[in-house]
């Protein structure tokens, strides 16, 4: 119940006329931010200290203080303080206990000036005697705490020394600092530029401006940095983009680093830094939503490609025609090649890459042939298959022929080659999927293959209603 | 003991719950397989997967046998896919729906659907075809509405639900009103309670004077 972290504070009360003192150890737990809880625990040696007075008490937020009557310690128990805490600069604490066996109650206001002073004042209460009244004032220097009061039934003044070693005060409260991607891919750097990746909210705990500067810095970007003044009180959230990036081909992830400082008269109240990497643009996170970011159908090579493969087709050619035309240069001109085995994560080409090398896995295959297909107009979407058990997973292709199911002769054609879906005004047409690591086989044979596995995994075994099968569009 | 062997191989064989076959036949029964195109004449016991298509010509029928022992008799003139016979929990054929609905989905993103590229760029637009190839077509659903017939008749619930869902893409060409009706029905034998009180509900919505209300009130 006890929060480990919580302070034990020692206290010395100095009686002026008596030269009496006194040590105390205290528990605290923050309930809420509103409440607080104290536990006092009386000393353990307790032949050293005959009769003595306590002192006022401070809390592990230097906001409570709790005052003592005249006391004897062979009689003392634990005490138990509620302090609430209505502001960050004024608290409210009631005490209970028990000494020589008469109850005891105590009553305290506690306010902070400047985060640095502090004015209290308070009244005890038994029930067989009249209440004390006590006023007194004090500062914080470091973890250690000065207080004087004065008793005013009994003209008893009071000093008081406390330290909380574990106890530092909170001069700026980062509300939130959000890191909404550890990597940066720069395959989808667009993506990053209009949607912010951190997102840190300060707030002013102290009577005095605080300076806030945020940074992000590195070798493979730009350095950007922003500041701002948070007057007393205050709360700002900051939104950072990415900015520009030096170049897009790194050999190995290139780091950066987020970085959060603030002052407070030219002292440092706060610092956190973020490290981020900044991968490749050939490093794909594996997200299949995140492979269409390859698909690049208006880069110039693409187009040319595109145009010159199906130039010769007659006027009503078809979309099926136009698959197969791109398919058969595939396959005929490109090799299949695995990823390098040493890679930690997905390697993709660009689709012009790819055309470069005539070479590719899945991926790489895939998204040529979308980027091809896309090029001259012919809608496209991904379908992938995470089979279960294995840790690997497929990528083949979808085609709109956009002919309706009319069109099929269903008697001679096997609807199951087809994927028939609806368009935006709910007309379904027909689909048909193509298996890219095919290379050197017919178009029928991608056809049949790719519609063999869709049927089975995503249909028979409900891989899409599992998701384990996964269909994007391709825009 | 070679006898027991074989009868053991054949124990096995006739276990795997995604396999059927036919028992009895009249006339010529032709099947493909899997994603095949082509229709070819059923050789005797030969064992049909749960993705083999079966067709029956006319004047001819077979007895098709399930792996637990259930019979269905194929009538003539029809058309059924292995998928439609197997036995189903309620849950495996909601798997099935669910991934078929998924698959419908109509791209997302805010594009339509452009009819395919390639007639923009010859600066053409094919014909609304919908009527080409309608002989096969109408032969085509003339056999698969018998076949969904047969499968009503025989209580093949799970089967009814496939069926329908397949031939819901020919929106034109069928009677709803009825398909829509042994949906229902279906619904209620394979007691998929959702989906049959939505079903229920929209059915009355779009034919509120059917002759088939009663009915339909009368299932629950």
């Amino acid at each position: 119940m006890w929060d480990e972290t919580a302070p034990t504070s020692e206290i010395l009360s100095y009686e002026i006329d008596q030269f009496t003192f006194s040590y105390r150890i205290g528990l605290f737990y923050d309930f809420c931010e509103k409440f607080k809880f104290a536990l006092l625990i009386p000393p353990i040696f307790e032949y050293i200290f005959m009769e003595t007075r306590t002192a006022p008490f401070e809390t592990k937020a230097d906001k409570a203080i709790i005052f003592w009557g005249e006391k004897s310690w062979q009689a003392n128990t634990p005490e138990l303080a509620i302090e609430f805490l209505p502001d960050r600069n004024l608290s409210a604490v009631t005490a209970l206990g028990k000494e020589n066996d008469r109850t005891f109650f105590h009553y305290g206001v506690k306010s902070t000036i400047l985060n640095r002073f502090i004015l209290a004042g308070g009244f005890d209460m038994k029930h067989d005697s009249e209440r004390q009244i006590t006023l007194g004032f004090g500062t914080y220097i470091g973890g250690f705490n000065g207080f004087y009061c004065f008793n005013f039934n009994e003209k008893l003044h009071q000093i008081t020394l406390s330290f909380s070693p574990l106890q530092e005060r909170e001069l700026i409260k980062l509300v939130e600092l959000k890191q909404n991607y550890e990597d940066i891919f720069l395959y989808k750097l667009d993506y990053y530029r209009s949607n912010e990746f951190i997102c840190a909210t300060t707030q002013n705990l102290i009577d005095d401006n605080v300076s806030i500067n945020l940074e992000l810095s590195g070798e493979a970007i730009h350095r950007v940095n922003h500041s701002y003044t948070l007057s007393p009180g205050a709360i700002k959230q900051f939104r950072f983009n990415l900015p520009q990036v030096k170049g897009d081909n790194f050999h190995s992830p290139t780091y950066c680093q987020f970085r959060i400082s603030a002052f407070s008269r030219g002292k440092q109240v706060l610092e956190r830094s973020i490290p981020l990497s900044i991968r490749d643009i050939h490093q794909w996170n594996g997200e299949l939503e995140d492979l269409v970011y390859y698909i690049k159908s208006d880069h110039h090579d693409i187009l040319k490609v595109a145009q010159k493969l199906v130039q010769d087709l007659h006027l009503y050619g078809n979309a099926i025609q136009f698959a197969k035309t791109i398919f058969n240069d595939i396959s005929q001109n490109f090799q299949y090649v695995n990823d390098p085995i040493l890679n930690p994560i997905d390697f993709v080409q660009l689709p012009h890459e790819t055309l470069i090398k005539k070479s590719g896995d899945c991926e790489d295959l895939s998204v040529l042939f979308c980027s091809l297909l896309g090029a001259i107009g012919i809608q496209t979407a991904l379908v992938e298959i995470k089979y279960q058990g294995r840790e690997d997973a497929h990528v083949f292709v979808l085609v709109n022929t956009g002919l309706n199911p009319e069109n099929f002769d269903f008697m001679n054609d096997n609807p199951n080659r087809c994927i028939f879906r609806k368009n935006r005004e709910g007309k379904f047409k027909a689909w048909i999927p193509v298996e890219l690591t095919l290379v050197g086989e017919s178009f029928d044979k991608a056809w049949n293959r790719a519609a063999e596995e869709y049927y089975r995994c995503a249909i028979l075994k409900g891989g899409l209603a599992q998701a384990w099968v996964k269909i994007v569009e391709v825009f | 003991m070679r006898l027991i062997i074989v009868f053991m191989i054949c124990s096995l064989a006739l276990a795997n719950e995604n396999e059927f076959k036919i028992i009895e036949r009249e006339g010529e029964i032709f099947i493909r397989h899997g994603i095949e195109n082509d229709w070819r004449i059923y050789q005797a016991s030969e064992m049909l997967k749960e993705n083999d298509w079966i067709q029956s010509g006319a004047n001819s029928s077979a007895k098709i046998e399930r792996h637990d022992g259930k019979i269905f008799i194929l009538p003539e003139n029809t058309i059924i896919e292995g998928m439609e016979l197997k036995n189903y929990t309620s849950s495996e054929l909601l798997l099935i729906l669910t991934s078929i609905e998924i698959s419908n989905i109509p791209p997302q993103k805010g594009k339509p659907i452009a009819p395919s590229g390639a007639y923009i760029i010859h600066g053409n637009r094919p014909t609304d075809s919908a009527t080409i190839d309608s002989v096969e077509v109408n032969q085509y659903l003339e056999y698969e509405m018998n076949g969904l017939d047969a499968l009503c008749e025989q209580s093949f619930w799970a089967g009814v639900i496939l069926k329908i869902f397949k031939l819901k893409k020919f929106e034109k060409m069928l009677d709803h009103e009825s398909l829509e009706y042994n949906l229902l029905v279906a619904y209620n034998k394979m007691n998929l309670v959702r989906r049959f009180n939505e079903a229920k509900e929209r059915f009355i919505k779009k034919y509120p004077n059917s002759e088939y209300i009663e009915q339909i009130n009368g299932l629950r």
